[in-house]
């Protein structure tokens, strides 16, 4: 079973990257723990989108009202309760999952392009909510207590263990039955329904498990942020960023989302902060680019690329392989 | 075959970008400049390259001096400005970069609620930040590590109420602010003041930034009978506004554009602008010291007063801030940041001195003149008679 | 609550209407998203910007040249781009429109600069008086133009050859390449047909308002909202939807102010889609 071996090959990858992770943290200069949390934050977001769009087949623009809904939820429970930060980031992960499942009532009625706009909508509804909430701050949004919370090592630990929650759940997307359960599902709904698969179930759980991600990830952008307002932590962009780093990496894959978080926020937008005009040009050509000529993203391009590699140096000891 | 070759083209590219990208960051950061970072709005719905300008305009002169002293030997200044396209994630991850990994000695403000959620970032990474283009009122308390040196809204406000009671109105007012936090203050006070003044407020109201169609509070303020407008808004907002008050045939006698008539931009409405008053904080005839050499030496690229004001407000900041770490004798975040509060100077928004992070700056009042130029009328020294709003009668 | 609100309210949903019946048309022909509707609208602005600004052309002189010029700039943008990735996976099409969307900005960005701008001319901010109620000309002039619009659309795609071969398409792209029209034309033309719409809209914003190389999200949101409200594909139920957006943004202003307009817009908007995805008109449509 080679299904299984691969999973506990990334299985023990993903363990050790993490604990590696949480490691080497210490010892890293406090520009780059920053770097590192960015970035992890980043993936959270795009891998909590992979697994809904990639997997199951459902395009969100909806990310940044979970973003929002967790940074706000940590921030208010940091400022108005005694609870200490890592149950607050518990406490953003369930709320954000308990607004998707309300959510979930008249979203996942709507299929195809008319679920994107319909996520797109809810989340800017949640942003304007969030402008005339007064006792949030309203537009101006709130400060937290800068003696509770985490900052350098710390934050960077607790976005390690967050963006390795999203790694166990998209492996475990991309290994289990459950997840070929969804694949059939996004490929082929009314074959899938007929072959007995959950429709709805399927649909509400992926959901709401991205979404208690994107809610988690949102309490450590407060974090990190320690001041949240609608137009930064509720922003569009969040939910842009999701589908452009998930997308030039490589949707439906484990692996896609890092390299285009890395691609996307290392390689371009902080690359190019001094040129505003070609970094929104390389972005846009990029994205044209590899839904054109990759649509599975630069994995599927470096795969390929390596493949010839890989059988140069097999064939000589491989003798006896079919050509 | 094409897909193939492109194909890998792309994926050799990215590749290539991300090595060559990778070992050029690494290569920066000398030791004897002093670094300022700003993260600012230099594309998008604002744009501040006026300020920017302003701070090279202060380090260039240091930097031709030789430098600054810095406890002793002299030390070039590098400001490195991003920009953020008004976009508040990118402004935190611009900011922490700038303090964490170019090691900032301080940072300079962009404007507006930007610098309100820039301050909770100066106050965690407890960096020094010098600011402007925030009313002192609307600075948030924080941990202490950050500086505003901006006119105050009351002085703005109580000099608009004193040329208002010579313009001959019946004193009843239309008050329409954004909803964000400048904009709510900003009714707050203009209610306080109205009935100290004399003056009532007839019909207020608020609208979110991006709102097009205000007939709701124009038929209001017909109704009412306002004579006085005050607006406090983003610039595209009152373009709406004013057009469609003259459409409506709404005709007050005295209309005032907070924020929003703040804008070279303001001159694109041609005479439906004419009259309207404007809050400022410089102005060429304002007597403050280098008033003549913001005007002779930036009047040819930016001829309103509105962005010479700006100019000045930039240089008046990173003057400040470059000031304090010659007295610092050290780019150390705390002795930088004790050195601001104990200020003593006078710059281009005149003098400088703290009071619980805040140092307020003259107001002034102006008129926009139909020819796109811009007339003080209060305070009295240096001010032209009030002229009527022609633009909306 | 006055008669003034709420003929401002109708008459601004005319402008709605224009923005999204371009957005409205390309997902019911091409079943996709695009999401660079916003930037075809600013290109109609800057277009017109050019011509008024260079040539001295009053906008609505500059009109039909900014409709064509756009038409021309989308056109080979979905014969030789966007067509070809229609037989892909779902949200490619839609993501390639994104991808130049970010393009356009950076093009406009790069060359207008990025201070706001507006289209000076007599009426924007002319007004007259019918029956007491006041009104402001360039709303009225848009809606008069939206009228006008939506009726040609309907008329071409009803009463002409080229929009049989359009609904063709529409219905079912196989059997209708399999009849001899070529289905990649007939997107192409209707691509730069919705970008002609969009461009109209352009001009008539930037009359009216004022407008930014990043202003195209909003617009974009509106031509969604409009879709929603509409029904897709149904152009007299653009024209309703339009109007419902235009009395919606002004009774919640005036019943709940200012700052919660976008909220209860947006929350309509998004439980119509959901309760209703085939549009609040869709039946008046096609009576």
């Amino acid at each position: 079973m080679t299904g299984r071996k691969d999973a506990t090959t990334a299985g023990a990858a993903l363990l050790v990257a993490a604990v590696v992770g949480l490691a080497v943290a210490p010892g890293l200069e406090p520009g780059v723990q920053d770097l590192g949390t960015t970035l992890l934050v980043y993936l959270t977001v795009a891998q909590a989108w992979n697994i809904l769009a990639g997997f199951a087949g459902q395009v969100s623009l909806g990310a940044a009202a979970f973003v929002a809904t967790g940074a706000y939820t940590a921030g208010l429970a940091l400022a108005h309760t005694s609870i200490g930060w890592a149950a607050a980031v518990a406490l953003a992960g369930a709320i954000a999952g308990l607004i998707a499942a309300m959510l979930a009532v008249p979203l996942l009625r709507l299929r195809g392009d008319y679920f994107t706009i319909g996520t797109l909508a809810a989340s800017i509804a949640v942003q304007a909510l969030l402008t005339n909430w007064n006792w949030a701050g309203g537009a101006s949004g709130l400060t937290l207590p800068i003696d509770r919370i985490p900052a350098g090592t710390t934050l960077l630990r607790l976005a390690v263990v967050v963006a390795a929650a999203a790694m166990g759940l998209t492996a475990y997307v991309r290994y289990s039955a459950f997840g070929l359960r969804l694949g059939a599902l996004r490929d082929n709904e009314p074959a899938a329904a007929g072959l007995g698969v959950a429709v709805y179930g399927h649909r509400f759980a992926t959901w709401v498990g991205s979404s208690v991600l994107t809610g988690m990830a949102g309490a450590v952008v407060a974090y990190q942020y320690v001041a949240v307002s609608p137009s930064g932590v509720a922003s569009v962009n969040w939910s842009l960023d999701a589908v452009l780093m998930a997308l030039v990496g490589g949707a439906g894959s484990l692996i896609g989302p890092v390299l285009g978080t890395t691609i996307v926020y290392y390689g371009l937008t902080r690359m190019l902060e001094d040129f505003q005009v070609l970094s929104l040009l390389v972005e846009g050509t990029l994205l044209v680019l590899i839904v054109r000529f990759a649509p599975a993203g630069v994995l599927a391009l470096l795969t390929r690329a390596a493949r010839p590699l890989r059988r140069a140096a097999t064939l000589p000891a491989a003798g006896t392989e079919p050509a | 075959m094409i897909r193939r070759i492109v194909a890998t083209a792309l994926a050799v590219t990215t590749t290539v970008g991300l090595t060559a990208c990778g070992s050029n960051s690494s290569s920066e950061g000398s030791t004897d400049a002093v670094v300022i970072g700003a993260s600012m709005m230099l594309s998008g719905q604002t744009n501040l390259e006026t300020i920017r300008d302003g701070y090279q305009w202060a380090v260039d002169e240091a930097n031709a001096a030789g430098g600054i002293d810095v406890g002793g030997a002299k030390r070039k200044v590098t400001l490195k400005i991003l920009d953020n396209r008004g976009d508040t994630n990118t402004m935190v991850q611009q900011v922490r970069s700038l303090a964490l990994q170019d090691k900032a000695a301080a940072l300079l403000g962009s404007c507006c609620q930007q610098n309100i959620d820039m301050s909770a970032q100066a106050d965690s990474l407890k960096t020094p930040l010098v600011m402007g283009a925030l009313p002192i009122e609307l600075r948030p308390d924080g941990k202490g590590y950050v500086w505003d040196s901006f006119q105050s809204l009351v002085d703005g406000a109580g000099g608009f109420f004193q040329v208002a009671a010579t313009a001959g109105t019946n004193k009843k007012i239309l008050l329409i602010t954004n909803n964000d936090s400048q904009g709510k203050s900003t009714a707050d006070l203009y209610k306080g003041l109205a009935g100290k003044a004399g003056f009532t407020v007839a019909v207020s109201t608020d609208a979110p930034a991006g709102t097009t169609d205000y007939s709701d509070a124009i038929g209001k303020a017909k109704a009412a009978g306002a004579e006085v407008v005050i607006a406090s808004m983003t610039p595209p907002d009152c373009f709406a506004m004013w057009k469609q008050m003259k459409a409506l045939a709404y005709t007050p006698k005295l209309a005032i554009g907070l924020q929003c008539a703040q804008t070279p931009g303001w001159a694109s409405l041609g005479a439906v602008g004419a009259g309207t008053l404007v809050q400022m904080s410089w102005i060429r005839t304002s007597g403050l010291p280098k008033a003549d050499e913001v005007v002779s030496k930036y009047s040819a690229k930016y001829p309103n007063d509105n962005d010479l004001s700006s100019v000045a407000l930039g240089y008046h900041e990173a003057t400040i801030l470059l000031a304090a770490i010659t007295k610092a004798g050290s780019t150390d975040h705390e002795k930088v940041n004790a050195a601001i509060g104990q200020t003593d100077l006078s710059s281009a928004l005149g003098k400088v001195s703290f009071a619980g992070g805040k140092s307020a700056t003259p107001s002034f009042v102006g008129q926009w003149n139909a020819d796109g130029t811009i007339t003080q009328v209060w305070p009295k020294q240096g001010a032209s008679a009030l002229k009527s709003l022609s633009g909306l009668a | 609550m006055s008669a003034d609100v709420l003929v401002a309210g109708l008459l601004s949903g005319g402008l709605y209407a224009l923005i999204g019946l371009g957005i409205s048309l390309v997902f019911g022909v091409l079943k996709v998203m695009n999401l660079m509707h916003g930037e075809l609208v600013l290109g109609g602005a800057y277009l017109a910007a050019l011509l008024v600004g260079s040539a001295g052309f009053d906008p609505l002189v500059a009109l039909p040249f900014a409709m064509l010029g756009v038409a021309l700039i989308a056109y080979p943008l979905q014969r030789y781009l966007l067509t070809g990735l229609l037989r892909a996976n779902g949200s490619a099409p839609m993501v390639a429109t994104f991808g130049l969307s970010l393009v356009a900005q950076a093009a406009l960005q790069a060359a207008f600069g990025t201070d706001p701008r507006a289209l000076s001319a007599p009426y924007a901010q002319a007004g007259f008086t019918v029956l007491g109620v006041r009104v402001q000309a360039v709303y009225a002039i848009s809606f008069a133009l939206t009228v006008v619009l939506c009726g040609v659309t309907h008329l071409v795609l009803s009463r002409t050859r080229a929009g049989s071969a359009v609904r063709a398409a529409a219905a079912d792209p196989t059997t209708a390449s399999m009849l001899g029209i070529n289905v990649g034309r007939v997107y192409a033309l209707t691509l730069a047909g919705s970008a002609a719409l969009a461009a109209a809209a352009g001009v008539m914003t930037g009359v009216a308002q004022s407008f930014t190389p990043s202003a195209g999200l909003p617009l974009l949101l509106t031509g969604f909202a409009v879709m929603a409200l509409a029904g897709i594909g149904s152009v007299g139920g653009v024209l309703l939807g339009g109007i419902t957006l235009g009395l919606l943004q002004s009774l919640s202003t005036a019943y709940f102010g200012g700052g919660w307009r976008n909220f209860v817009v947006y929350t309509v908007f998004f439980l119509a889609l959901s309760f209703r995805p085939t549009g609040l008109f869709r039946r008046v449509a096609h009576a």
